[in-house]
């Protein structure tokens, strides 16, 4: 590494001209932090703490969570407007008109038993913080509260967002691709609570507030958790 | 305590205070500790992004950081406030009689200036520079080149005519 401190000798691709080198040193000697003292140790070590007890979340992604909250409440509002059309047996509405990839996001009356998903952009769900990842037993009763409710194929994983062929709709309308979001940095870790990979095909539920049910209620395509999702949305 | 951990307290305590100089040389001092702690949540999150050296790309996520905080903060409307009120630290005058040195360096453009900066208060070689720029080092060399030649140009205009206008920019920092 190359030295902190200007004005050494030792360092390896020192231009040749000497000129070079005194107009080097001359210029160190501007430096304004020359008579800058060490910073206190005490002070130091606090910094590095308080630095080690941040969410270790990628940083191209720092500003995120504003994002995200606000996709949640895109979400949320699709999802609660679907809720009230299928208690209130209306008509379909559209969600939003933010204009975002979520904005398609509606749910329709006839969604809980549409086998083809409208070609709408991708739905978003965003894998939930570890805090909040709690466990409930995985039941079809509970499981019928998901708002969104789909078996797909994970088509890619890149920067975070897992994309998701849906082929088929237990519940909601998500479309026809479905996102699984999550910061970069934590997104390994909580995927593995999934395990989804590319290629493979899945069981993924969502709740009403656009996050992704974990803890047994979203998984591989396989006969057990295909027997709850049935269980929980009967045809 | 998790490797993690340890390999990035191994990081801060190699690159502190470094970088807390980088920014004591480049704004003042609230500004600088603010940036300091951007700087370290930057190399926490990425730390598998962090490349050996370390310092080089820290200095790069230091001078981005920096450009961040300033702009959030009004830079220059703050600069303006404290050049007004506090003459800029400047070196011992015995070190630059004359004033020229400063004088050129504070009359080159920016990039120019701040490729001199890297090179000779930071102690960085082109190579290094290149990282803390994020371009590449004959481009680099190529410039350094010509912001050395230029503020040679300036002294030696300078000393030549030392009127009013050549000393602008230092009569401004040294009130």
């Amino acid at each position: 590494m190359t030295d902190e401190h200007p004005g050494h000798s030792d360092r390896p691709d020192q231009p040749g001209d000497p000129e070079d080198g005194a107009l080097r040193d001359a210029l160190a000697r501007l430096d304004p932090a020359a008579a800058l003292t060490p910073a206190d140790p005490a002070r130091t070590a606090r910094l590095v703490e308080d630095t080690m007890a941040a969410p270790e979340t990628d940083p191209t992604h720092t500003r995120t969570p504003l994002l995200a909250a606000i996709v949640a409440v895109v979400v949320l509002l699709a999802a609660v407007a679907g809720f009230s059309a299928l208690r209130d047996d209306t008509p379909e509405e559209p969600a939003s008109a933010t204009g975002t990839a979520t904005a398609s996001a509606s749910t329709s009356a006839s969604a809980s038993a549409s086998a083809s998903p409208s070609p709408e952009a991708a739905t978003v769900l965003t894998l939930p913080e570890a805090a909040a990842a709690r466990c409930p037993a995985p039941t079809a009763e509970v499981l019928g509260n998901a708002a969104v409710a789909v078996a797909g194929t994970v088509e890619s994983i890149t920067d975070g967002v897992a994309t998701v062929a849906v082929d088929e709709v237990f519940t909601g309308d998500p479309g026809t691709t479905l996102e699984i979001q999550a910061p970069s940095a934590e997104f390994r870790a909580r995927l593995a609570a999934v395990d989804l990979r590319e290629g493979g095909r899945y069981l993924l539920a969502g709740t009403d507030d656009g996050r992704l049910l974990v803890c047994g209620f979203s998984g591989a395509y396989d006969a057990d958790l295909l027997a709850l999702y049935q269980q929980a949305f009967p045809r | 305590m998790t490797t993690r951990e340890e390999r990035f307290e191994a990081l801060a305590r190699e690159v502190i205070e470094p970088v807390r100089r980088f920014l004591a040389r480049r704004t003042d001092a609230d500004t600088a500790e603010e940036a300091l702690a951007d700087t370290l949540l930057v190399c926490w999150r990425r730390l598998d992004d962090v490349p050996d050296p370390p310092l080089p790309w820290v200095y790069g996520v230091a001078r981005l950081t920096l450009a961040n905080a300033e702009r959030a903060r009004g830079r220059r409307r703050r600069l303006e406030e404290r050049l007004a009120a506090e003459p800029v630290p400047m070196p011992d005058p015995d070190l630059d009689p004359d004033g020229a040195l400063a004088s050129a360096l504070a009359a080159l453009p920016d990039d120019q200036a701040d490729l001199l900066r890297l090179w000779a208060w930071e102690g960085l070689e082109p190579r290094d520079i290149a990282v803390v720029l994020g371009i590449g080092a004959n481009a680099v060399s190529q410039r350094l080149r010509r912001a050395q030649q230029r503020l040679r140009d300036l002294m030696a205009q300078a000393r030549h005519d030392p009127g009013p206008a050549g000393h602008e920019q230092g009569e401004r920092r040294r009130p």
